[in-house]
């Protein structure tokens, strides 16, 4: 028996509404925004009912909800566009590479230049050490809401107050938060960006941009719209202008279903349950010689725990424990910065369980790790 | 009255058609397309022009344009 607790790569399983939405999806609908045949017309219903209930879950407005391949991508279109004048921007410490890589990319073509801000426990130290990176130029914020390694919380609430004072655009990377947390536009996030495939519950190959709209943010790539058709340049507004090509139809009913169930079990439940897991893994982990467990007191957390088993390298605690059915990821989780800061350049293993996750095998998760580490 | 309302974008179309569905009118979305501006999307809907237009910019929803359609050629 397989038990996936690599849930924040990608949640596994899916509900049973998930699965039979996209199932069903695959013989209902062709494509959207493209015509006004029968086809067409029940295609764009259902893409403007995710806008309408993705903008209902965050808070924002309907048409402001931008349909992405994943949440890397949703960043990419946010951070090169808010960036496309050039300027200067501020990114944490625990920041994915989905944020990495697109700041360095600009900033080794000389297009910007950035900081790096430390994260510590006090979330009042954290906010100090961005506040006081801030330069005139400084474009934007763009910071994770809990890292994807240790499941640390940033003060994302008093980041985009603070971003808000300076009339900074403050970009959130929600890919770990959304669907655990309850993350609002309200917050102060001008740019929301998120997976579909994790805490939403959708499937892969699906992530939203959601804009308050007062940041334009011009397009990445360019193409058909189905609007406008007569300009040689994309539509000027949201969603059109960042969304070209044909749209992912079987994932935008899945997770239009996967919000649903989010909705419907609560985030704050979802949180408290996921939570019980986690805490349940690292009081036995805490307590076992030769197993090191990656959190700091007074800091807030997620449900993700990061972890080592003695000296042994992640990659092969992480092969130990799949022979016993758990599926952990290991490495470096595409965060090298958050790692470095950690201390575990050679990485560590992640725990990250989902609304289906249960004691019974978090327990047997546990049991598996002391008799590796007795090894 | 028929009502034909212009809009840049199926989302918009969309939209306009939710705000005058809550407000008691009935619409129907078809596709436009109109020299100059390519592909777009249209309400065909049963009610004052003048309503509609001030409804739909209560909204904030761009309307290209607003016409009766007996007017229209």
């Amino acid at each position: 028996m397989i038990v996936n607790f690599d849930n924040a790569a990608t949640t596994f399983p899916k509900p049973p509404a998930v699965r039979q939405a996209v199932a069903q999806a695959v013989s209902t609908y062709a494509s959207a925004g493209r015509g006004s045949h029968p086809l067409a017309v029940r295609g764009s219903a259902l893409v403007y009912r995710l806008r309408e209930e993705a903008a209902a879950f965050f808070g924002g407005q309907p048409e402001h909800v931008v349909l992405t391949m994943n949440c890397t991508h949703a960043l990419n279109l946010a951070i090169q566009g808010i960036c496309a004048g050039g300027g200067h921007v501020v990114i944490s410490r625990l920041e994915h590479n989905s944020v990495l890589r697109p700041v360095y990319a600009l900033a080794k073509a000389g297009r910007i230049s950035y900081s790096i801000a430390d994260v510590y426990p006090e979330p009042e130290r954290t906010l100090a050490a961005f506040r006081k990176l801030l330069r005139p130029e400084t474009k934007a914020v763009i910071c994770t809401i809990c890292s994807n390694v240790t499941g640390q919380i940033l003060p994302w609430k008093e980041l985009g107050a603070l971003c808000r004072e300076r009339g900074i655009c403050f970009i959130a990377d929600g890919a770990q938060a959304c669907g655990v947390l309850d993350v609002q536009l309200s917050d102060g996030i001008n740019v929301l960006c998120t997976a579909g495939h994790k805490g939403l519950y959708g499937i892969t190959g699906t992530g939203l941009l959601l804009s308050d709209g007062r940041y334009p943010l011009p397009p990445l790539m360019q193409g058909g719209s189905g609007s406008m058709s007569d300009l040689p340049e994309m539509p000027p507004f949201l969603p059109d202008a960042l969304e070209c090509g044909t749209l992912n139809l079987i994932g935008a009913a899945g997770l239009s279903a996967g919000l649903r169930f989010v909705q419907e079990k609560g985030t704050a439940a979802i949180r408290r349950h996921e939570t019980a897991l986690c805490d349940a893994l690292c009081e036995r982990l805490s307590g076992m010689e030769g197993v090191t467990v990656y959190r700091t007191a007074g800091a807030d957390y997620a449900p993700i725990a990061a972890f080592n088993i003695r000296k042994l390298p992640s990659e092969e605690a992480a092969a130990a424990l799949a022979k016993e059915g758990f599926c952990l990821r290991a490495g470096l989780h595409c965060a090298p910065l958050a790692h470095k800061a950690l201390g575990t350049q050679d990485g560590a293993v992640r725990f990250a369980p989902s609304v289906f996750s249960n004691l019974r095998d978090t327990l047997r998760l546990a049991a598996a790790v002391e008799r590796i580490a007795a090894q | 009255m028929l009502c034909r309302v212009v809009l840049p974008s199926d989302t918009y179309a969309q939209k306009a058609q939710r705000v005058l569905a809550a407000n008691g009118y009935h619409s129907e979305i078809i596709r436009s397309t109109s020299r100059g501006m390519g592909c777009g999307y249209s309400l065909r809907a049963a009610g004052d022009c003048e309503t509609i237009r001030a409804l739909l910019y209560r909204e904030n929803i761009p309307v290209q344009n607003v016409r009766d359609e007996r007017s229209m050629p």
